[in-house]
C-alpha cells in the first residue's frame, strides 16, 4: 500500500526512456524488456457499468452510446441516483383506497429529485424512464446522407477525368472480397454499378432560411439580475452535449457512462503483458506480467546525513522475486555523452526499421492502388499496413552525486514462500564481504553504498544518485518454444535514487 | 501483421476539436459529440492540471497531448485508437509545432492509420462566469458607456459564488460590457464586424450578396445572449460609413439561425464530413506521413485547394 501513497524514490528507467517506480511497469517476456502504459499498446477489452456492474458486449454497448440503461446520474452533481419508493392512495371508481408504490430518481448526495424537473413518478421500479428526444436528429441523418451522396458524386467525377480500365481489377484484393463487400461492411454507401449510374439526384434537403430580424434582447435583462441557482453551470451543460440545459428545470437525468476492463500489449512482440479476466465482477488476471514478478526489486532502508561534498553511507535491500536463483551486480551509470550516442543509435534503429517496412508494403498490390492517385478503393485495413513506429526518449538521468558501487557480484537465493514463516530455516551460506553485505534473510539481501553529494549543491537541493543493475534472468519461454533448457540471461537496468535534500552545516 | 486481421471492417472514424478551452470529441457521423471536457489534463511528472496549450517546448508538449488523448480515447469514448481514422479541426491559427507534434502523436504513438484536417474559424473563449452571468449590450447602450453618460443605469450586480463559499459581486456595466472587444474598433480595424465586412469586400462581387444575406455564427462565443443582435447593428452602423458604402452596394444582412448548440456546430460540420466518403480522398496517410513528414497546411499553397467544406455551413 505504501507504493500507492509514497513519492517514487527508487525509479527504474523503461525501454521506452521513461523513468518510472517499478510498480507501474511491465516485464515482456518475449521480448525480456520492461515496459510500461506510455509504451504498450493500450486495447478495450469490455465494456461494464461501475454502478450494477453489467457486462456488455461491445456492439451492444456502442449501440447505447457507451451509456447504462438502467443507472442513471445526478446531472446537478454527477453523483449516481437512487430509486426512491413512496406510498400513494389511489381513489378508484368504486369509492374504495387502494394503496400502490411509485418510484422516483433521487440524488442523496445533492438532494435533486426527478420530480424537480417534472418527471412524472414511474409505477414500477425497474420500468424505462422517460427518455428526451433530440428533435435535431432527424435533421442531421439527412444532412450524413445528402454529404454521402455528395462526396460519392465528387469521387466519380474525379474518377470519370482519371478512368483506367485497370480500376476493376484493383477491386479484388488479395482475399477475394470485392471492394463493395467492403465499402458495406464500414458502413460506407455502396457505388452504383456502372459508369453512367445515375448520380444527377442528390437527396432533397431543406435549406436553413436566412432572416434579417433579429431578436433584441429582452427588457428585462437589463433591469432584474438573473438567478443563478437557476443557470446551469457549464459542466453541467456540457454533460449533455447534445442538449446542453441552460436553465436547472431542463435538466434530465444522465444515462452512466460505461467503464472498460483494458489489455495491454507490448508493441514490439503484440504478446499481452496484462490482460484482465472479462467479467467485470472478478479483478484477477488472466496475464500479468508486472515487473516486480520478474526483476530484483530494490528498497531504500536507511540514508545517511546528507551534506555537500561529505561521503555518506545508504543501505539498500536488494529482493529476487523469481523461482531461479539470481545473481546482480553493480555499473556505474554511462557518461551524458555515452548516453546521447545510446539514443541516437536507437532513434536510427527505429527508423531503418520504418525504411525497411515501407519498401515491403509498396510491392504489395494493396497500396498500387493508393498510388495510383485519387482512386482509393480499398479500406486501408484491407492493404497491408505500414507501421509507424516511435522513437524512444533519451533517458534523462540526472545524478547530482558520485556513488561507489560494490565490486563483487550478490547472490540472491530464489523466493520461497515458505521460508517466510520460518525464522530457523537459514540454510544459506554465502561467502560475502561484511563491508558489502549488511544482512540477508532468505530472498533479500541489504546492501550498504558509499555516496558523495556534489560539493555544489546548495542546502535543500536534491541528491540523486544512479547505477546500472545487472541481474541473470531465467528466460522460461525459451523452454516452452522449443529450447530444452530454460535459458539464462543476463540483462540490465539503469536505476534512479532520489536520497533527499542537502542539510546545510548549521 | 497476420492475415486474419486484415479482414476486418474498416473501424468507425472520430472527429476531434481540439479548442482552446473545450475539446469535442466523438464519432464521425453522429449528431452531437460524446463529450465537451475542458482542454487540459494533469501533468504526468507533477500531476498538476495544466492546459494543453500551456507547453513549453515540443517534448512537454508531445506528453501533454498523449495524456490527453489517451484519457478521451479510454475515459469518454471508450474504442481504442489503433488503426483508426481521425478528423482533427483546426483552428485557423494553429501554430505549426502544434500541428506537427499532433501529427506524430496520433500517428506514431496512438497508430492512427489517416488523419484529415479540416480548417475551423471558430474561436472559443468560454468561461463559467462570464456565459452565465454576462451578455451583450446592444448598440446605443454600449456607446453611452463609452461616452460615460450619466443618463444609463446598468442591468443589476449579480452575486457569484466561488468554491461554495466566497462570493463576488459582478457590477452591472461589467456584465454588459465585457463582451466589447469584440467591437472595439482600434487603430486596426480589427473588430468582428470590421472583419466580416473586409472579407465581404475581398470576395467577387458577385458572391457579395449572397455572402451578406448568409451569415452563420458558430462557436461558443456566438451563444452569448444578445450577441448576434449587437452583431446586425454593427455592421448595418459600419455599412452606413463612408468607408463602407463606397465599396459595399449591399443594403442588408441575414442571419442563420442554427438547429443545434452553436459551439459544436464546428465539430458536427467535422461529423458530416468524416461520415461521408471525402475523408479517404483527402486525408493524410501513414505513408503519406513517412515521406514528407510535414502536415499540410492551409496557408501552404501546394495544398490550398477548394473543398466543399465551405458549403456546409449554408445548409445547416
Ligand atoms: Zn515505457
Ligand atoms: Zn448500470
Ligand atoms: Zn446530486
Ligand atoms: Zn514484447
Amino acid at each position: 500500500m505504501a507504493y500507492l501513497t509514497q513519492p517514487n524514490y527508487v525509479k527504474y528507467a523503461c525501454s521506452c526512456g521513461l523513468l518510472k517506480p517499478i510498480t507501474k511497469m511491465y516485464f515482456c517476456r518475449h521480448c525480456l524488456k520492461l515496459r510500461c502504459g506510455y509504451c504498450v499498446c493500450h486495447e478495450v477489452d469490455s465494456h461494464y457499468c461501475s454502478n450494477c456492474l453489467e457486462n456488455l458486449p461491445s456492439a451492444e454497448a456502442r449501440l447505447k452510446k457507451y451509456r447504462c440503461a438502467n443507472c442513471y446520474d445526478c446531472p446537478h452533481c454527477f453523483h449516481t441516483l437512487s430509486i426512491r419508493a413512496t406510498s400513494v392512495t389511489r381513489n378508484s371508481e368504486d369509492g374504495s383506497k387502494t394503496a400502490s408504490k411509485l418510484y422516483y430518481l433521487a440524488c442523496f448526495f445533492c438532494r435533486w429529485t426527478s420530480r424537480d424537473v417534472g418527471i412524472p413518478d414511474q409505477a414500477s421500479a425497474t420500468g424505462r424512464w422517460p427518455e428526451r428526444e433530440n428533435e435535431n436528429s432527424e435533421t442531421i441523418a439527412s444532412l450524413i446522407e445528402y454529404f454521402k451522396v455528395l462526396a460519392l458524386k465528387e469521387r466519380i467525377d474525379k474518377e470519370k477525368i482519371f478512368h483506367t480500365p485497370r480500376r476493376n481489377f484493383s477491386h479484388f484484393s488479395k482475399l477475394g472480397m470485392t471492394a463493395a463487400l467492403v465499402r458495406k461492411r464500414s458502413g460506407l454507401p455502396s457505388l452504383p454499378l456502372g459508369r453512367d449510374a445515375d448520380l444527377t439526384s442528390l437527396p432533397t434537403i431543406v435549406p436553413s432560411v436566412a432572416s434579417e430580424t433579429v431578436e433584441p434582447l429582452p427588457a428585462e435583462m437589463f433591469t432584474t439580475a438573473p438567478d443563478l441557482t437557476k443557470v446551469t453551470t457549464l459542466s453541467q451543460r456540457f454533460s449533455q452535449p447534445d442538449i446542453q440545459p441552460e436553465l436547472t428545470s431542463e435538466m434530465w437525468p444522465i444515462h452512466k457512462h460505461l467503464f472498460i476492463k483494458r489489455s495491454q500489449r507490448c508493441r514490439e512482440c503484440e504478446h499481452n503483458v496484462y490482460k484482465p479476466e472479462y467479467n467485470p465482477i472478478s479483478i484477477r488476471f488472466k496475464i500479468q506480467l508486472a515487473a516486480f514478478y520478474h526483476i530484483p526489486e530494490i528498497t531504500l532502508l536507511s540514508i545517511g546525513e546528507l551534506k555537500a561534498g561529505v561521503p555518506s553511507e545508504i543501505v539498500v535491500r536488494l529482493c529476487n522475486p523469481t523461482q531461479h536463483l539470481t545473481s546482480v551486480d553493480f555499473r556505474p551509470l554511462p557518461s551524458a555523452m555515452e548516453e546521447d550516442l545510446l539514443w541516437e543509435r536507437q532513434v536510427q534503429l527505429c527508423e531503418e526499421r520504418e525504411r525497411k517496412d515501407s519498401q515491403r508494403t509498396s510491392l504489395t498490390p494493396g497500396s498500387l492502388n493508393t498510388s495510383l492517385g485519387s482512386s482509393l478503393t480499398l479500406p486501408a485495413s484491407l492493404t497491408r499496413q505500414l507501421t509507424l513506429y516511435e522513437p524512444p526518449r533519451r533517458v534523462r538521468l540526472d545524478v547530482s552525486s558520485s556513488v561507489q558501487l560494490p565490486s563483487c557480484g550478490i547472490v540472491l537465493p530464489p523466493r520461497d514462500d515458505a521460508a517466510e514463516y520460518d525464522d530457523s530455516a537459514e540454510k544459506h551460506n554465502f561467502q560475502d564481504d561484511p563491508e558489502v553485505v549488511v544482512w540477508r534473510k532468505s530472498n533479500k539481501a541489504a546492501v550498504k553504498f558509499s555516496i558523495t553529494p556534489d560539493k555544489t549543491l546548495a542546502s535543500n537541493e536534491e541528491v540523486k544518485c544512479g547505477f546500472v543493475l545487472g541481474y541473470g534472468y531465467v528466460n522460461t519461454m525459451a523452454a516452452l518454444e522449443g529450447h530444452k533448457e530454460p535459458q539464462r540471461v543476463e540483462l540490465q537496468v539503469k536505476v534512479l535514487l532520489s536520497l533527499g535534500t542537502v542539510v546545510s552545516d548549521e | 501483421m497476420p492475415l486474419y486481421e486484415a479482414s476486418y471492417a474498416e473501424k468507425h472514424a472520430v472527429v476531434l476539436d481540439l479548442g482552446i478551452r473545450y475539446t469535442k470529441f466523438g464519432f464521425a457521423g453522429e449528431d452531437s459529440p460524446r463529450c465537451i471536457i475542458p482542454t487540459e489534463i494533469a501533468d504526468p511528472e507533477t500531476r498538476q492540471v495544466r492546459s494543453i496549450y500551456s507547453y513549453k517546448d515540443e517534448t512537454d508538449l508531445y506528453s501533454l497531448l498523449v495524456e490527453f488523448i489517451h484519457m478521451l480515447h479510454f475515459k469518454h469514448l471508450l474504442v481504442s485508437p489503433k488503426d483508426r481514422r481521425v478528423l482533427i479541426l483546426e483552428s485557423l491559427l494553429c501554430p505549426t509545432v502544434f500541428r506537427d507534434v499532433l501529427a506524430k502523436v496520433l500517428f506514431r504513438h496512438f497508430e492512427y492509420t489517416k488523419i484529415e484536417l479540416l480548417l475551423n474559424l471558430g474561436q472559443y473563449f468560454a468561461q463559467d462566469l462570464i456565459i452565465r452571468t454576462c451578455f451583450v449590450t446592444p448598440l446605443e447602450r454600449a456607446n453611452k458607456f463609452a461616452d460615460k453618460s450619466e443618463d444609463i443605469t446598468a442591468a443589476p450586480a449579480v452575486q457569484y459564488r466561488v468554491d461554495g463559499s466566497k462570493t463576488i459581486t459582478i457590477p452591472g456595466h461589467i456584465r454588459e460590457t465585457c463582451h466589447e472587444v469584440f467591437f472595439e474598433r482600434d487603430s486596426d480595424q480589427l473588430s468582428l464586424p470590421n472583419m466580416i465586412l473586409d472579407a465581404i469586400v475581398k470576395c467577387n462581387v458577385d458572391m457579395r450578396k449572397q455572402l451578406a444575406e448568409n451569415i452563420f455564427l458558430i462557436g461558443g462565443s456566438s451563444m452569448t445572449p444578445g450577441f448576434k443582435y449587437r452583431l446586425s447593428q454593427e455592421l448595418n452602423h459600419l455599412l452606413k460609413t463612408p468607408y463602407y458604402s463606397n465599396r459595399l452596394k449591399i443594403n442588408k444582412f441575414k442571419f442563420h439561425t442554427s438547429r443545434v448548440k452553436e459551439n459544436y456546430v464546428g465539430w458536427l460540420g467535422g461529423s458530416l464530413i468524416g461520415a461521408s466518403d471525402l475523408l479517404s480522398v483527402r486525408s493524410l496517410t501513414r505513408e503519406g506521413y513517412l515521406n514528407n513528414t510535414t502536415v499540410p497546411d492551409w496557408c501552404n499553397l501546394i495544398y490550398n485547394t477548394k473543398s466543399i467544406s465551405d458549403s456546409f455551413k449554408w445548409t445547416l
